[in-house]
Protein backbone atom coordinates (compact mmCIF):
# COMPACT_ATOMS: atom_id res chain seq x y z
CA UNK A 1 0.00 0.00 0.00
CA UNK A 2 1.18 3.48 -0.82
CA UNK A 3 1.13 4.86 2.71
CA UNK A 4 3.12 1.93 4.11
CA UNK A 5 6.15 4.08 4.86
CA UNK A 6 4.12 6.83 6.46
CA UNK A 7 2.39 4.31 8.73
CA UNK A 8 5.54 2.53 9.77
CA UNK A 9 6.16 2.92 13.44
CA UNK A 10 9.64 2.76 14.83
CA UNK A 11 9.67 0.39 17.77
CA UNK A 12 12.01 1.56 20.51
CA UNK A 13 13.81 -1.45 21.88
CA UNK A 14 17.35 -2.31 22.76
CA UNK A 15 17.72 -4.27 19.53
CA UNK A 16 15.61 -7.25 20.54
CA UNK A 17 12.00 -7.53 19.38
CA UNK A 18 9.46 -6.14 21.85
CA UNK A 19 6.72 -8.31 23.32
CA UNK A 20 4.12 -6.89 20.98
CA UNK A 21 6.35 -7.57 18.00
CA UNK A 22 6.79 -11.16 19.11
CA UNK A 23 3.03 -11.56 19.50
CA UNK A 24 2.43 -10.21 16.00
CA UNK A 25 5.15 -12.42 14.51
CA UNK A 26 3.53 -15.41 16.24
CA UNK A 27 0.21 -14.60 14.54
CA UNK A 28 1.93 -14.45 11.15
CA UNK A 29 3.85 -17.62 11.91
CA UNK A 30 0.58 -19.43 12.65
CA UNK A 31 -0.87 -18.51 9.26
CA UNK A 32 2.01 -19.21 6.90
CA UNK A 33 1.76 -22.43 4.94
CA UNK A 34 5.35 -23.62 5.30
CA UNK A 35 5.57 -24.35 9.01
CA UNK A 36 9.28 -25.14 8.76
CA UNK A 37 10.13 -21.48 8.21
CA UNK A 38 10.89 -19.62 11.44
CA UNK A 39 10.01 -15.97 10.96
CA UNK A 40 12.09 -13.07 12.21
CA UNK A 41 11.80 -9.35 11.51
CA UNK A 42 14.44 -9.75 8.83
CA UNK A 43 12.66 -12.54 6.93
CA UNK A 44 12.07 -11.24 3.42
CA UNK A 45 8.69 -11.68 1.80
CA UNK A 46 10.09 -13.66 -1.13
CA UNK A 47 11.66 -16.18 1.28
CA UNK A 48 8.30 -17.28 2.58
CA UNK A 49 4.91 -17.88 0.96
CA UNK A 50 2.51 -15.33 2.43
CA UNK A 51 -0.56 -14.74 0.32
CA UNK A 52 -3.57 -12.46 0.62
CA UNK A 53 -5.53 -15.07 2.58
CA UNK A 54 -2.72 -15.30 5.13
CA UNK A 55 -2.68 -11.52 5.47
CA UNK A 56 -6.44 -11.28 5.92
CA UNK A 57 -6.36 -14.03 8.55
CA UNK A 58 -3.53 -12.29 10.41
CA UNK A 59 -5.39 -8.98 10.32
CA UNK A 60 -8.50 -10.68 11.71
CA UNK A 61 -6.54 -12.38 14.48
CA UNK A 62 -4.94 -9.08 15.51
CA UNK A 63 -8.27 -7.25 15.44
CA UNK A 64 -9.70 -9.90 17.73
CA UNK A 65 -6.68 -10.02 20.02
CA UNK A 66 -6.38 -6.27 20.54
CA UNK A 67 -10.01 -5.29 19.88
CA UNK A 68 -9.00 -2.77 17.24
CA UNK A 69 -9.71 -2.00 13.61
CA UNK A 70 -6.87 -2.65 11.17
CA UNK A 71 -7.39 -0.77 7.93
CA UNK A 72 -5.08 -2.87 5.80
CA UNK A 73 -5.97 -4.44 2.47
CA UNK A 74 -4.98 -8.05 1.73
CA UNK A 75 -2.73 -6.90 -1.11
CA UNK A 76 -0.65 -4.65 1.15
CA UNK A 77 2.96 -4.48 -0.04
CA UNK A 78 5.82 -5.20 2.34
CA UNK A 79 9.41 -6.30 1.87
CA UNK A 80 10.18 -7.94 5.18
CA UNK A 81 8.19 -9.47 8.01
CA UNK A 82 9.43 -6.54 10.09
CA UNK A 83 7.72 -4.11 7.70
CA UNK A 84 4.43 -5.96 8.04
CA UNK A 85 4.80 -6.16 11.83
CA UNK A 86 5.47 -2.42 12.10
CA UNK A 87 2.46 -1.63 9.92
CA UNK A 88 0.20 -3.84 12.02
CA UNK A 89 1.54 -2.36 15.25
CA UNK A 90 0.82 1.13 13.95
CA UNK A 91 -2.88 0.31 14.25
CA UNK A 92 -2.56 -0.71 17.90
CA UNK A 93 -2.92 2.20 20.33
CA UNK A 94 0.11 2.51 22.60
CA UNK A 95 -1.86 1.60 25.74
CA UNK A 96 -2.80 -1.78 24.20
CA UNK A 97 0.72 -2.73 23.21
CA UNK A 98 1.67 -4.05 26.63
CA UNK A 99 1.67 -7.78 27.32
CA UNK B 1 -30.37 -42.84 -24.47
CA UNK B 2 -28.89 -40.87 -27.33
CA UNK B 3 -25.13 -40.43 -27.40
CA UNK B 4 -22.65 -42.70 -25.66
CA UNK B 5 -23.63 -44.94 -22.75
CA UNK B 6 -22.42 -43.80 -19.36
CA UNK B 7 -21.00 -45.55 -16.33
CA UNK B 8 -20.57 -44.69 -12.69
CA UNK B 9 -16.93 -45.39 -11.92
CA UNK B 10 -16.48 -43.88 -8.47
CA UNK B 11 -18.51 -43.14 -5.34
CA UNK B 12 -17.93 -41.29 -2.10
CA UNK B 13 -20.17 -40.51 0.85
CA UNK B 14 -20.19 -38.62 4.12
CA UNK B 15 -23.45 -39.45 5.85
CA UNK B 16 -24.96 -40.01 9.25
CA UNK B 17 -25.12 -43.69 8.29
CA UNK B 18 -21.43 -44.02 7.47
CA UNK B 19 -18.51 -42.20 5.93
CA UNK B 20 -17.58 -44.78 3.32
CA UNK B 21 -19.67 -46.53 0.68
CA UNK B 22 -19.07 -49.87 2.40
CA UNK B 23 -20.18 -48.64 5.83
CA UNK B 24 -23.21 -46.89 4.38
CA UNK B 25 -24.31 -49.91 2.33
CA UNK B 26 -23.91 -52.31 5.25
CA UNK B 27 -25.93 -50.00 7.51
CA UNK B 28 -28.75 -49.51 5.03
CA UNK B 29 -29.13 -53.24 4.38
CA UNK B 30 -29.13 -53.87 8.13
CA UNK B 31 -31.89 -51.27 8.47
CA UNK B 32 -29.87 -49.21 10.90
CA UNK B 33 -31.29 -45.77 11.55
CA UNK B 34 -29.12 -42.70 12.10
CA UNK B 35 -32.11 -40.79 13.47
CA UNK B 36 -31.26 -39.86 17.06
CA UNK B 37 -32.50 -37.68 19.89
CA UNK B 38 -31.48 -34.03 19.52
CA UNK B 39 -30.79 -33.60 23.20
CA UNK B 40 -27.74 -31.37 22.99
CA UNK B 41 -29.09 -28.29 21.21
CA UNK B 42 -28.44 -24.97 22.98
CA UNK B 43 -31.79 -23.68 21.67
CA UNK B 44 -35.24 -25.16 21.36
CA UNK B 45 -37.26 -26.42 18.42
CA UNK B 46 -40.47 -28.43 18.51
CA UNK B 47 -39.01 -31.56 16.97
CA UNK B 48 -36.73 -33.72 19.07
CA UNK B 49 -35.10 -36.10 16.60
CA UNK B 50 -32.86 -35.72 13.56
CA UNK B 51 -30.02 -37.43 11.71
CA UNK B 52 -26.92 -35.25 12.20
CA UNK B 53 -23.43 -36.46 11.36
CA UNK B 54 -21.88 -36.84 14.80
CA UNK B 55 -18.46 -38.25 14.04
CA UNK B 56 -17.04 -36.07 11.27
CA UNK B 57 -13.72 -34.60 12.38
CA UNK B 58 -12.79 -31.73 10.03
CA UNK B 59 -9.21 -31.59 11.31
CA UNK B 60 -8.71 -35.21 10.23
CA UNK B 61 -9.23 -34.05 6.64
CA UNK B 62 -8.05 -30.41 6.47
CA UNK B 63 -5.39 -28.23 8.07
CA UNK B 64 -6.26 -24.97 9.85
CA UNK B 65 -5.63 -22.80 6.81
CA UNK B 66 -7.94 -24.86 4.63
CA UNK B 67 -10.58 -25.01 7.35
CA UNK B 68 -10.62 -21.20 7.40
CA UNK B 69 -11.73 -21.37 3.75
CA UNK B 70 -14.26 -24.22 3.85
CA UNK B 71 -17.68 -24.20 5.46
CA UNK B 72 -18.97 -27.54 6.63
CA UNK B 73 -20.94 -28.32 3.46
CA UNK B 74 -17.77 -27.86 1.40
CA UNK B 75 -15.84 -30.09 3.80
CA UNK B 76 -18.38 -32.90 3.42
CA UNK B 77 -18.34 -32.64 -0.39
CA UNK B 78 -14.56 -32.56 -0.62
CA UNK B 79 -14.17 -35.67 1.53
CA UNK B 80 -16.85 -37.50 -0.49
CA UNK B 81 -15.19 -36.41 -3.75
CA UNK B 82 -11.80 -37.70 -2.60
CA UNK B 83 -13.34 -41.14 -1.99
CA UNK B 84 -15.09 -41.12 -5.38
CA UNK B 85 -11.98 -40.03 -7.22
CA UNK B 86 -9.94 -42.76 -5.49
CA UNK B 87 -12.47 -45.46 -6.38
CA UNK B 88 -12.52 -44.37 -10.03
CA UNK B 89 -8.78 -44.91 -10.34
CA UNK B 90 -8.56 -41.69 -12.35
CA UNK B 91 -6.04 -40.08 -10.00
CA UNK B 92 -3.07 -41.59 -11.78
CA UNK B 93 -4.68 -41.56 -15.21
CA UNK B 94 -3.90 -39.12 -17.97
CA UNK B 95 -7.17 -37.23 -18.36
CA UNK B 96 -7.20 -33.93 -20.22
CA UNK B 97 -7.93 -31.54 -17.32
CA UNK B 98 -10.06 -29.31 -19.55
CA UNK B 99 -12.40 -32.26 -20.13
CA UNK B 100 -13.20 -32.88 -16.46
CA UNK B 101 -16.38 -31.32 -15.03
CA UNK B 102 -17.21 -30.84 -11.35
CA UNK B 103 -20.84 -30.05 -10.55
CA UNK B 104 -22.08 -30.01 -6.97
CA UNK B 105 -25.67 -29.44 -5.92
CA UNK B 106 -26.61 -27.68 -2.71
CA UNK B 107 -29.87 -26.40 -1.29
CA UNK B 108 -28.36 -24.34 1.51
CA UNK B 109 -24.90 -23.23 0.38
CA UNK B 110 -22.66 -22.07 3.26
CA UNK B 111 -25.40 -21.68 5.80
CA UNK B 112 -23.28 -22.47 8.86
CA UNK B 113 -20.86 -19.60 8.31
CA UNK B 114 -23.74 -17.31 7.33
CA UNK B 115 -25.66 -18.25 10.46
CA UNK B 116 -22.55 -17.68 12.58
CA UNK B 117 -21.94 -14.32 10.91
CA UNK B 118 -25.46 -13.12 11.59
CA UNK B 119 -25.26 -14.40 15.16
CA UNK B 120 -22.12 -12.32 15.66
CA UNK B 121 -23.61 -9.22 14.02
CA UNK B 122 -26.97 -9.23 15.73
CA UNK B 123 -26.33 -11.00 19.03
CA UNK B 124 -22.78 -10.66 20.21
CA UNK B 125 -21.41 -7.75 18.21
CA UNK B 126 -18.30 -9.78 17.41
CA UNK B 127 -16.30 -9.51 14.21
CA UNK B 128 -17.09 -11.73 11.23
CA UNK B 129 -14.48 -14.21 10.01
CA UNK B 130 -12.64 -12.68 7.03
CA UNK B 131 -13.38 -15.52 4.61
CA UNK B 132 -17.14 -15.54 5.22
CA UNK B 133 -18.02 -14.56 1.65
CA UNK B 134 -16.03 -17.26 -0.16
CA UNK B 135 -17.29 -19.83 2.36
CA UNK B 136 -20.94 -18.98 1.74
CA UNK B 137 -20.73 -19.47 -2.03
CA UNK B 138 -22.83 -22.35 -3.30
CA UNK B 139 -20.08 -23.05 -5.81
CA UNK B 140 -17.37 -23.30 -3.12
CA UNK B 141 -17.45 -27.13 -2.94
CA UNK B 142 -17.10 -27.40 -6.73
CA UNK B 143 -14.16 -24.97 -6.74
CA UNK B 144 -12.42 -26.80 -3.93
CA UNK B 145 -12.85 -30.21 -5.55
CA UNK B 146 -11.70 -28.87 -8.93
CA UNK B 147 -8.55 -27.57 -7.27
CA UNK B 148 -7.83 -30.91 -5.61
CA UNK B 149 -8.28 -33.05 -8.74
CA UNK B 150 -7.06 -30.43 -11.22
CA UNK B 151 -10.34 -30.13 -13.12
CA UNK B 152 -10.18 -27.22 -15.58
CA UNK B 153 -13.41 -27.83 -17.51
CA UNK B 154 -16.98 -26.85 -16.56
CA UNK B 155 -17.08 -26.35 -12.78
CA UNK B 156 -20.05 -24.88 -10.94
CA UNK B 157 -22.67 -25.32 -8.24
CA UNK B 158 -26.28 -26.09 -8.93
CA UNK B 159 -29.35 -25.44 -6.83
CA UNK B 160 -32.86 -26.88 -6.91
CA UNK B 161 -33.62 -27.43 -3.22
CA UNK B 162 -33.98 -31.15 -2.52
CA UNK B 163 -33.36 -32.14 -6.16
CA UNK B 164 -30.00 -30.30 -6.34
CA UNK B 165 -27.79 -33.39 -6.36
CA UNK B 166 -30.00 -35.14 -8.90
CA UNK B 167 -29.89 -32.12 -11.20
CA UNK B 168 -26.09 -32.04 -10.79
CA UNK B 169 -25.84 -35.71 -11.84
CA UNK B 170 -28.17 -35.12 -14.77
CA UNK B 171 -26.22 -32.09 -15.97
CA UNK B 172 -22.88 -33.89 -15.62
CA UNK B 173 -24.20 -36.82 -17.63
CA UNK B 174 -25.52 -34.41 -20.26
CA UNK B 175 -22.12 -32.72 -20.64
CA UNK B 176 -20.51 -36.08 -21.31
CA UNK B 177 -23.25 -37.09 -23.76
CA UNK B 178 -22.89 -33.76 -25.56
CA UNK B 179 -19.19 -34.50 -26.02
CA UNK B 180 -18.06 -31.52 -23.96
CA UNK B 181 -16.23 -33.50 -21.26
CA UNK B 182 -14.95 -37.03 -20.68
CA UNK B 183 -15.36 -37.19 -16.91
CA UNK B 184 -17.88 -35.58 -14.56
CA UNK B 185 -17.53 -35.59 -10.78
CA UNK B 186 -21.08 -34.87 -9.63
CA UNK B 187 -23.23 -34.98 -6.52
CA UNK B 188 -24.57 -32.86 -3.72
CA UNK B 189 -23.88 -31.59 -0.24
CA UNK B 190 -25.57 -29.81 2.62
CA UNK B 191 -24.93 -29.05 6.26
CA UNK B 192 -28.19 -28.68 8.15
CA UNK B 193 -27.64 -28.15 11.85
CA UNK B 194 -27.15 -24.44 12.39
CA UNK B 195 -29.63 -22.81 14.76
CA UNK B 196 -31.20 -20.59 12.11
CA UNK B 197 -31.70 -23.46 9.70
CA UNK B 198 -33.31 -25.81 12.22
CA UNK B 199 -35.58 -23.05 13.51
CA UNK B 200 -36.64 -22.28 9.94
CA UNK B 201 -37.65 -25.93 9.42
CA UNK B 202 -39.47 -25.82 12.74
CA UNK B 203 -41.41 -22.78 11.53
CA UNK B 204 -42.53 -24.64 8.40
CA UNK B 205 -44.11 -27.36 10.58
CA UNK B 206 -43.35 -30.30 8.31
CA UNK B 207 -40.77 -31.97 10.56
CA UNK B 208 -42.01 -35.09 12.33
CA UNK B 209 -42.17 -34.98 16.11
CA UNK B 210 -41.36 -38.69 16.26
CA UNK B 211 -39.42 -40.12 13.34
CA UNK B 212 -39.39 -40.53 9.56
CA UNK B 213 -41.94 -43.14 8.38
CA UNK B 214 -42.10 -42.92 4.59
CA UNK B 215 -45.24 -44.36 2.96
CA UNK B 216 -46.42 -45.60 6.36
CA UNK B 217 -49.73 -45.13 8.08
CA UNK B 218 -49.27 -42.53 10.80
CA UNK B 219 -46.37 -40.71 9.15
CA UNK B 220 -45.98 -37.20 10.50
CA UNK B 221 -43.32 -35.53 8.41
CA UNK B 222 -39.68 -35.47 7.45
CA UNK B 223 -36.60 -35.71 9.65
CA UNK B 224 -33.68 -33.35 9.04
CA UNK B 225 -30.46 -35.03 7.93
CA UNK B 226 -27.27 -33.82 6.23
CA UNK B 227 -24.16 -34.96 4.39
CA UNK B 228 -22.72 -35.36 0.93
CA UNK B 229 -22.28 -37.94 -1.77
CA UNK B 230 -20.29 -37.65 -5.00
CA UNK B 231 -20.12 -39.88 -8.07
CA UNK B 232 -17.74 -40.11 -11.00
CA UNK B 233 -19.47 -40.45 -14.38
CA UNK B 234 -17.66 -41.45 -17.56
CA UNK B 235 -18.43 -42.65 -21.04
CA UNK B 236 -18.92 -46.42 -21.04
CA UNK B 237 -15.72 -48.30 -21.74
CA UNK B 238 -13.26 -45.73 -20.42
CA UNK B 239 -12.93 -47.48 -17.08
CA UNK B 240 -12.39 -50.91 -18.64
CA UNK B 241 -9.70 -49.45 -20.89
CA UNK B 242 -7.60 -48.52 -17.84
CA UNK B 243 -8.37 -51.74 -16.00
CA UNK B 244 -10.93 -50.23 -13.63
CA UNK B 245 -14.32 -51.73 -12.91
CA UNK B 246 -17.44 -49.57 -13.29
CA UNK B 247 -19.79 -49.79 -10.31
CA UNK B 248 -23.01 -49.20 -12.24
CA UNK B 249 -24.42 -48.01 -15.53
CA UNK B 250 -26.06 -44.58 -15.74
CA UNK B 251 -28.89 -45.40 -18.13
CA UNK B 252 -30.88 -42.21 -18.31
CA UNK B 253 -32.41 -39.24 -16.58
CA UNK B 254 -35.51 -37.11 -16.79
CA UNK B 255 -36.67 -33.86 -15.29
CA UNK B 256 -39.77 -31.75 -15.11
CA UNK B 257 -41.32 -28.82 -13.31
CA UNK B 258 -44.78 -28.72 -11.75
CA UNK B 259 -45.10 -25.05 -12.70
CA UNK B 260 -47.14 -25.02 -9.54
CA UNK B 261 -47.11 -24.65 -5.81
CA UNK B 262 -44.05 -23.64 -3.77
CA UNK B 263 -44.48 -26.51 -1.32
CA UNK B 264 -47.37 -28.79 -2.39
CA UNK B 265 -46.21 -31.58 -4.71
CA UNK B 266 -47.99 -32.47 -7.94
CA UNK B 267 -48.12 -36.17 -8.92
CA UNK B 268 -48.34 -35.22 -12.60
CA UNK B 269 -44.97 -33.43 -12.46
CA UNK B 270 -43.35 -36.37 -10.69
CA UNK B 271 -44.82 -38.82 -13.20
CA UNK B 272 -43.51 -36.73 -16.07
CA UNK B 273 -39.93 -36.83 -14.70
CA UNK B 274 -40.09 -40.64 -14.29
CA UNK B 275 -41.51 -41.10 -17.78
CA UNK B 276 -38.85 -38.82 -19.27
CA UNK B 277 -36.14 -40.79 -17.49
CA UNK B 278 -37.41 -44.13 -18.78
CA UNK B 279 -37.77 -42.73 -22.29
CA UNK B 280 -34.22 -41.36 -22.07
CA UNK B 281 -33.01 -44.83 -21.03
CA UNK B 282 -35.05 -46.39 -23.82
CA UNK B 283 -36.65 -48.75 -21.32
CA UNK B 284 -40.25 -49.71 -20.57
CA UNK B 285 -41.52 -49.37 -16.99
CA UNK B 286 -41.53 -53.19 -16.84
CA UNK B 287 -37.72 -53.19 -16.89
CA UNK B 288 -37.56 -51.46 -13.48
CA UNK B 289 -36.90 -53.79 -10.56
CA UNK B 290 -36.62 -51.28 -7.74
CA UNK B 291 -37.58 -47.68 -7.02
CA UNK B 292 -35.55 -45.66 -4.53
CA UNK B 293 -38.21 -43.12 -3.70
CA UNK B 294 -37.85 -39.48 -2.75
CA UNK B 295 -39.99 -40.68 0.19
CA UNK B 296 -39.69 -37.79 2.63
CA UNK B 297 -42.23 -39.09 5.11
CA UNK B 298 -44.55 -36.12 4.75
CA UNK B 299 -48.20 -36.99 4.14
CA UNK B 300 -48.27 -34.90 0.95
CA UNK B 301 -45.01 -36.04 -0.71
CA UNK B 302 -45.54 -39.73 -0.18
CA UNK B 303 -49.16 -39.61 -1.33
CA UNK B 304 -48.20 -37.68 -4.50
CA UNK B 305 -45.12 -39.81 -5.21
CA UNK B 306 -47.12 -43.02 -4.73
CA UNK B 307 -49.71 -41.74 -7.21
CA UNK B 308 -46.96 -40.98 -9.74
CA UNK B 309 -45.36 -44.42 -9.31
CA UNK B 310 -48.77 -46.12 -9.61
CA UNK B 311 -49.44 -44.21 -12.82
CA UNK B 312 -46.10 -45.18 -14.38
CA UNK B 313 -46.30 -48.85 -13.36
CA UNK B 314 -49.99 -49.07 -14.29
CA UNK B 315 -51.48 -52.11 -12.59
CA UNK B 316 -48.22 -53.65 -11.32
CA UNK B 317 -47.05 -50.95 -8.91
CA UNK B 318 -47.36 -53.30 -5.93
CA UNK B 319 -45.03 -55.80 -7.59
CA UNK B 320 -42.15 -53.27 -7.77
CA UNK B 321 -40.32 -52.88 -4.47
CA UNK B 322 -40.00 -49.27 -3.36
CA UNK B 323 -38.04 -47.92 -0.41
CA UNK B 324 -36.94 -44.66 1.14
CA UNK B 325 -33.38 -44.09 2.30
CA UNK B 326 -34.66 -41.09 4.28
CA UNK B 327 -36.16 -43.49 6.83
CA UNK B 328 -32.55 -44.12 7.90
CA UNK B 329 -30.58 -40.93 7.13
CA UNK B 330 -33.34 -38.34 7.26
CA UNK B 331 -33.54 -35.67 4.59
CA UNK B 332 -30.06 -34.51 3.55
CA UNK B 333 -31.64 -31.79 1.37
CA UNK B 334 -29.42 -30.90 -1.59
CA UNK B 335 -27.30 -34.01 -0.97
CA UNK B 336 -30.18 -36.46 -0.79
CA UNK B 337 -30.29 -37.33 -4.50
CA UNK B 338 -26.62 -38.34 -4.49
CA UNK B 339 -26.82 -40.23 -1.19
CA UNK B 340 -29.83 -42.09 -2.60
CA UNK B 341 -27.98 -42.78 -5.87
CA UNK B 342 -25.32 -44.51 -3.77
CA UNK B 343 -28.08 -46.45 -1.99
CA UNK B 344 -29.62 -47.43 -5.34
CA UNK B 345 -26.30 -48.54 -6.82
CA UNK B 346 -25.63 -50.64 -3.71
CA UNK B 347 -29.01 -52.32 -4.23
CA UNK B 348 -28.03 -53.21 -7.81
CA UNK B 349 -24.58 -54.34 -6.75
CA UNK B 350 -25.67 -56.52 -3.83
CA UNK B 351 -28.99 -57.79 -5.24
CA UNK B 352 -30.77 -56.48 -2.15
CA UNK B 353 -33.62 -54.02 -1.80
CA UNK B 354 -32.89 -51.74 1.16
CA UNK B 355 -35.78 -51.45 3.60
CA UNK B 356 -38.02 -48.56 4.58
CA UNK B 357 -37.68 -48.32 8.36
CA UNK B 358 -40.06 -47.10 11.05
CA UNK B 359 -43.01 -48.57 9.16
CA UNK B 360 -46.22 -48.92 11.17
CA UNK B 361 -48.52 -50.35 8.50
CA UNK B 362 -50.00 -49.65 5.09
CA UNK B 363 -51.60 -46.34 4.20
CA UNK B 364 -54.53 -47.11 1.88
CA UNK B 365 -53.71 -43.99 -0.12
CA UNK B 366 -50.21 -45.28 -0.97
CA UNK B 367 -50.80 -48.65 -2.65
CA UNK B 368 -47.12 -49.58 -3.03
CA UNK B 369 -44.79 -52.19 -1.55
CA UNK B 370 -42.44 -50.03 0.56
CA UNK B 371 -40.21 -52.98 1.60
CA UNK B 372 -40.93 -52.48 5.30
CA UNK B 373 -38.29 -53.01 7.96
CA UNK B 374 -36.19 -55.77 6.35
CA UNK B 375 -33.94 -55.78 3.27
CA UNK B 376 -35.09 -58.22 0.62
CA UNK B 377 -33.04 -60.20 -1.90
CA UNK B 378 -33.93 -59.37 -5.49
CA UNK B 379 -31.94 -59.63 -8.69
CA UNK B 380 -32.32 -56.07 -9.91
CA UNK B 381 -31.05 -55.02 -13.34
CA UNK B 382 -32.55 -51.55 -13.48
CA UNK B 383 -33.52 -49.15 -10.70
CA UNK B 384 -35.05 -45.70 -10.50
CA UNK B 385 -34.00 -42.99 -8.05
CA UNK B 386 -36.41 -40.10 -7.55
CA UNK B 387 -35.73 -36.58 -6.27
CA UNK B 388 -38.62 -34.15 -5.99
CA UNK B 389 -38.00 -30.66 -4.64
CA UNK B 390 -40.09 -27.93 -3.09
CA UNK B 391 -41.15 -25.61 -5.86
CA UNK B 392 -42.11 -28.59 -8.02
CA UNK B 393 -38.67 -29.45 -9.44
CA UNK B 394 -38.50 -33.13 -10.30
CA UNK B 395 -35.69 -35.45 -11.37
CA UNK B 396 -35.67 -39.19 -11.89
CA UNK B 397 -32.49 -41.14 -12.64
CA UNK B 398 -32.18 -44.65 -14.09
CA UNK B 399 -29.27 -46.82 -12.98
CA UNK B 400 -28.36 -50.28 -14.24
CA UNK B 401 -26.33 -53.08 -12.69
CA UNK B 402 -22.74 -53.05 -13.90
CA UNK B 403 -22.06 -55.68 -16.53
CA UNK B 404 -19.81 -58.61 -15.73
Amino acid sequence: MSDMVARTTVIETDGRPSDVELRIIAFIQKEIQDKSVVLTRATRREEVAIDSIDVVNVVFAIEEEFDIEVDLTPDAKFETVGDLVDTLISFIPAEKRGA
Amino acid sequence: MTGPGLEVTGRGIVSSLGQSVEAFAAAQFAGRSAIVALDDLPFSVRFTRAAPIRDFDPSAHFDDRNLSMLDRFAQYATVAARQAWAESGLAGDAVDPTRIAVIVGTANSGIDILDEGFRRIFKTGARIPPLTIPQTMGSAPASRIAREIGARGPVFGITSACASAAHAMLVGASLIRAGLVDVALVGGTDSCFSEGYLRAWDALRVVAGDTCRPFSAGRKGLIVGEGSAMLVLERAGRAAARGARPVARFLGSGMSSDAGDLVAPDPAGMELAIRHALADAGLPADAVGYVNAHGTGTVANDRAEAAAIRAVFAGRAEQVPVSSTKSMVGHAMGASGAIEAIATIAALEHGLVPPTMNYLGPDPEVGLDPTPEVARPAAIDVALSNSFAFGGLNVSLVFGRAEG
